[in-house]
């Protein structure tokens, strides 16, 4: 008999098991107190409410749990005893409601590799359904396999796959349908209009934009930036004698600006990792959007903090596997770079992705009239506009993130090789 | 229970100098069988060393059997042997650097390290093969024959075996064919009375082998394989034979190895009566005492010649022991054509 | 393009390769004066002559040493041994001295001579007479096995072993001597070390060789008739093994069977299993299966050979199995 945590009160969200006060194989009688937990306003003693042995503890002593969280295994003897599965308890222990959900790379199009649960029994799959499922964004854990003893096929996640794009069709429509009694009645256009569903990476977009628009308090800080040094080292790259360094772009400059901010200032270097949890990402990891046909991918190059020559080809190569379709590996990163400067934005601000903290907005290259030292000159230089999630990052810290980018670009700080 | 020896005859060579032979070919076939003994004792000593790896047969003692035989062929005849061959391949012309360094896996090695002792061939000599599976080579030889009989060629095959393969499968199938097909072929046994670790009155029903050649319809000849020059005229006979479409010949040569079967075995099977009287009736103090006989050279003459001998050996040795090893590049190459 | 049999297209492909080659000789029991026990030589000695077709003994070691010594001295020699289980009467001619001579001599020579032998069952010969033996000598690097299924392959796969510069073994499955087809022989040479798609299909890759083509082809019409579209691969060679086709293959179906006259231990089809899960393993959408004989040698009497070598009915019901999610 599983014992779940007990909503002690209409407010109460969360709880802390602060002791245990039977072990795993003691006896358990019904109204012996069992464990002490503390609600945000007391501690208290919580009894038994089944008499037998305590089988297994699934949640551990200080973390949040959510009411209803399954605390413990009693065996009482009149049933089947539930397997114990380890695994589920504690990461299930820590609030289902806000846990990371297994898709989080946000909005690349293999949105959702679905990890199997730790602990729990393996996942079934053939290995070329496996490979579908990540292209599909298809969670394998919620596909039932048609196979041999269960085992998931290509025929399973075709059908999921089918099942879950009517599904979002459906919803767009009726998220849609509200709007329609505002459009003029005479509109035979509209009403006989073509729609196709969405694209799996465009509703994978779409579900992480909603999710970052309506989750993330969002502030921006804005700065323009003298580019004339950088353009300067580009162009000596570019003559260089060694042919790897000629394909050094501005992305791969600003990648290492960000990549050097985050090495010296690893305060800022964190996301969040679930409700009240921020995590240190430990590598200046950073991300980068990468424009496709079909739509967006944002992967995660890692160690952004190394060489330019080393950036440019990691750059390079995220790029081709993009185009490609290819999965890369999946890293955390704390900010993702997107540069529209290519396609004439003078300056825009980006929406942060649901799993960063951060993201720097780059527009083009620009000359402009400054004024310096009392006179009026023209520089060649670029806007930068970061946006940051104001749950884990403030104000004072993310403008001092800001000019130590603008100082390795303004001042032309890089290692090259 | 210590056999009875079987000893040699104690003959020296009767017979007078071939007509065919000058003295410079006399002496070159004296210094052949130097060098092939020379070549020998330093195969032994580099052994030791550790400077030649795996096994080695060597065949000190039966070098009136390979440089007689030689001498009787032409440079376009192929020659067959078995992994007994250092002594063929010398006798053939082998460069000597280039058998050593074989014999120590380089890659300036004849076979460029990858075949070693067992398995020496010199396509440019018609050297064109050596076995280490008993009785393989002997078809491959009259194959090779047939090659130059069906090509209408002046070219017959030469086949070295020793005494233990016999006994073997290939060999009845292979004399048998070469018999039928009137086959140019010349079959060389080296009777050196042990097969490997046995002596052959032990594993062969017929210890005369000429006798059992009768079985293949061809001739079969027993000769002194101690006595260069009777070897020589055999040889020659029997190759002039199979040139002339006459067919196959068998002929054995009784000798003895001064040594054990191969490097590690220090045979001590054979009874010590019979190694100590073969090893006083050596094939090249025969020879020699034959030369001085004849006056073709003088006993000095003859020991400057070993001297020279053992210097080009020692030479041959070391320039063969600074070549290079093989590069892994080379593992799989050569395995298709 | 003509249509011939099977034996027909090997004795052509002889006789051609004879008339443009002179070195090209060929020998073995009975294949001069009696046109070879399978017929497959009949009317060579009255073409060529005694000088080019050698009747030998019975003697396999003889008959493959002998090549050996031809192919190392300038000749082509084509040697018959009769039956393929005999091959393991000369099996030291074949893989001690013609696979390995190239590579031992360090490259000073090599042994351009074909073994052509007649092999499989299905004719209750019983077991020493039966076996297929193709896969026996996929261990030596050095030799080359081929394999043809039917009459135009045969003929310029033939034609191809001849002028190949290396031993190769070449297997005749006697029970489709008398099969047809057609042959079109300006559509060579042959790619050596290339398998053939010989049917296209979306649901399943069957790989086979020489008889079992034919059988799998069967199968895959029936497959078709019960909706299950499978694509044939006829492997052609076992060395080289075409394995990249095999992929390319299972890339589009995702399930792969293979077919063969051989022992599961040690037979052809857990090499080809082995060389797509290695590299392609993404690609399966089902556990790859093989059908081979039982663990047992091959009976004589006709119930128990029929039951032991891969039937048509077992091809289509293993496929079934496969794709209706039990394997």
């Amino acid at each position: 008999m599983e014992l779940k945590l007990p909503k002690l009160s209409a407010t109460m969200e969360e709880a802390r098991i602060v002791e245990w006060l039977k072990r795993e194989g003691d006896s358990v009688r019904e109204g012996e107190v069992l464990y002490l937990l503390e609600t945000d306003k007391t501690t208290i003693e919580v009894e038994s409410t089944a008499t037998g042995v305590l089988r297994k503890i699934l949640a551990d002593t200080d973390r949040p749990l959510a009411p209803g969280t399954p605390v413990c295994v009693i065996d009482t003897g009149d049933e089947e005893p539930r397997p114990a599965d380890g695994g589920a308890s504690s990461e299930a222990g820590a609030s289902p409601a806000a846990g990371p959900a297994p898709a989080d790379s946000g909005v690349s199009a293999a949105g959702a590799p679905p990890s199997e649960v730790g602990g729990e029994e393996r996942i079934r799959i053939s290995p070329a359904a496996r490979k579908l499922a990540m292209q599909l964004g298809v969670d394998i854990t919620k596909v039932t396999g048609t196979g041999p003893q269960g085992r998931i096929g290509l025929k399973d996640i075709e059908e999921a796959a089918k099942r879950r794009q009517s599904a979002q069709a459906e919803e767009l429509k009726q998220a849609e349908e509200p709007k329609q009694p505002e459009l003029p009645a005479a509109n035979p256009e509209r009403e006989n209009a073509a729609t196709e569903p969405m694209s799996p990476m465009r509703a994978a977009i779409a579900r992480n934009m909603e999710k970052s628009w309506s989750t993330i308090p969002a502030f921006w800080l804005e700065r323009w930036v003298n580019a004339e040094n950088m353009l300067k080292a580009r162009e000596v790259l570019r003559k260089s004698r060694d042919e790897a360094l000629h394909g050094i772009t501005v992305t791969d400059f600003l990648l290492q600006a960000i990549g050097f901010a985050l090495q010296d200032m690893p305060d800022l270097n964190v996301r969040l990792a679930g409700p009240g949890r921020i995590e240190r990402i430990g590598a200046a990891n950073v991300g980068l959007a990468i424009s496709l046909e079909e739509g967006l991918v944002a992967p995660v190059l890692a160690n952004m903090n190394r060489t330019l020559a080393e950036i440019s080809r990691a750059r390079q190569e995220a790029v081709q596997a993009a185009r490609q379709n290819q999965m890369m590996a999946k890293q955390p990163a704390s900010i993702t770079l997107s540069n529209l400067g290519a396609a004439g934005i003078d300056r825009f601000r980006a929406i942060v992705k649901p799993d960063e903290a951060m993201i720097l907005a780059v527009g083009a290259i620009q000359e402009r009239v400054v004024a310096e030292n009392g006179h009026v000159v023209v520089r060649s230089g670029l806007s930068l506009v970061l946006t940051v999630d104001h749950r884990i990052i403030d104000g004072m810290k993310a403008a001092q993130f800001l000019s130590a980018i603008c100082e390795t670009i303004e001042n032309g700080l890089w290692k090259i090789t | 229970m210590e056999k009875k020896p079987i000893l040699p005859s104690g003959e020296p060579i009767r017979q007078s100098k071939p007509e065919a032979l000058s003295e410079s070919d006399l002496l070159a076939m004296f210094r052949d069988m130097v060098l092939i003994r020379e070549a020998e004792e330093k195969v032994q000593s580099l052994y030791m060393k550790g400077l030649i790896h795996g096994t080695t047969h060597l065949c000190q003692g039966q070098e009136a059997v390979s440089v007689g035989a030689a001498k009787a062929l032409k440079p376009q005849d192929y020659v067959t042997m078995t992994y007994r061959g250092h002594g063929h391949a010398l006798a053939r012309g082998m460069d000597v650097a280039k058998f050593f360094a074989e014999l120590m896996g380089r890659s300036t090695g004849i076979n460029k390290g990858k075949g070693g002792s067992m398995h020496l061939c010199d396509f440019d000599l018609n050297l064109i093969g050596a076995f280490a599976i008993i009785g393989a080579g002997i078809p491959v030889a009259v194959g090779a024959a047939m090659s130059a009989k069906l090509k209408g060629e002046d070219r017959i095959s030469v086949n070295f075996f020793g005494d233990g393969t016999t006994n073997i499968g290939a060999f009845h199938e292979a004399l048998n064919m070469a018999s039928v097909w009137k086959a140019p072929v010349v079959f060389v046994c080296e009777n050196n009375i042990y097969g490997e670790f046995s002596r052959i009155d032990e594993t062969t029903a017929v210890t005369r082998l000429s006798d059992r050649i009768a079985a293949y319809g061809m001739p079969g000849v027993t000769v002194n394989g101690n006595n260069v020059i009777e070897v020589y005229e055999e040889v020659k006979k029997a190759a002039e034979r199979a040139r002339s479409g006459g067919g196959p010949t068998f002929i054995e040569c009784v000798t003895y190895r001064q040594r054990g079967h191969s490097r590690t075995d220090p045979a001590k099977y054979r009874p010590r009566e019979e190694v100590e009287a073969w090893l006083s009736y050596d094939p090249i103090l025969l020879f020699k005492d034959w030369l001085v006989e004849k006056a073709i050279a003088t006993e000095a003459q003859l020991n400057d010649l070993i001297e020279s001998v053992k210097a080009a050996v020692d030479k041959a040795a070391s320039e063969a022991e600074q070549s290079p090893w093989p590069s892994l590049d080379e593992l799989t190459t050569e395995t298709y054509a | 393009m003509i249509t011939t049999t099977y034996r027909e297209a090997i004795q052509q492909a002889l006789a051609d390769e004879m008339a443009a080659d002179s070195s090209v000789v060929l020998l073995g029991e009975d294949i001069g004066h009696a046109g070879g026990p399978f017929k497959v030589t009949e009317g060579l000695y009255e073409k060529f002559g005694p000088s080019r077709l050698l009747d030998t003994p019975i003697a396999e070691t003889g008959i493959l040493g002998c090549a050996v010594g031809m192919a190392i001295t300038g000749m082509r020699p084509v040697a018959e041994i009769m039956f393929s289980d005999f091959l393991m009467v000369c099996t030291d001619q074949l893989v001690n001295n013609a696979a390995k001579y190239r590579y031992m001599s360090g490259g000073q020579t090599s042994v351009p001579m074909v073994v052509r032998t007649s092999c499989g069952g299905g004719i209750r010969f019983g077991a020493q007479h039966s076996q297929v033996g193709e896969t026996w000598f996929l261990q030596f690097p050095g030799l080359k096995i081929f394999a043809p299924s039917n009459p135009h392959d045969a003929y310029h796969m033939m034609r191809a072993a001849i002028r190949d510069d290396n031993p190769v073994v070449f297997f005749e499955h006697k029970a489709i001597y008398a099969r047809k087809g057609e042959l079109d022989k300006s559509a060579g040479p042959a790619e050596v070390g290339k398998a053939r798609v010989c049917r296209e299909g979306t649901d399943l890759t069957i790989v086979a060789t020489l008889m079992m083509v034919g059988r799998a082809l069967e199968a895959a019409e029936r497959l078709e008739q019960e909706g299950i579209s499978a694509e044939v691969v006829d492997l052609r060679y076992l060395r080289p093994l075409d394995i990249e086709s095999v992929i390319k293959s299972v890339s589009r179906t995702h399930n792969l069977l293979t077919v063969e006259e051989n022992h599961a231990l040690g037979g052809w089809g857990a090499e080809v299993v082995a060389g797509v899960v290695e590299t392609a393993m993404d690609e399966l959408d089902s556990a790859p299966q093989r059908i081979t004989l039982p663990d047992a040698p091959l009976p004589f009497s006709p119930v128990l050979e029929d039951a032991a070598i891969p039937s048509v009915d077992a091809i289509v019901a293993k496929a079934r199995s496969m794709l209706g999610g039990q394997a």
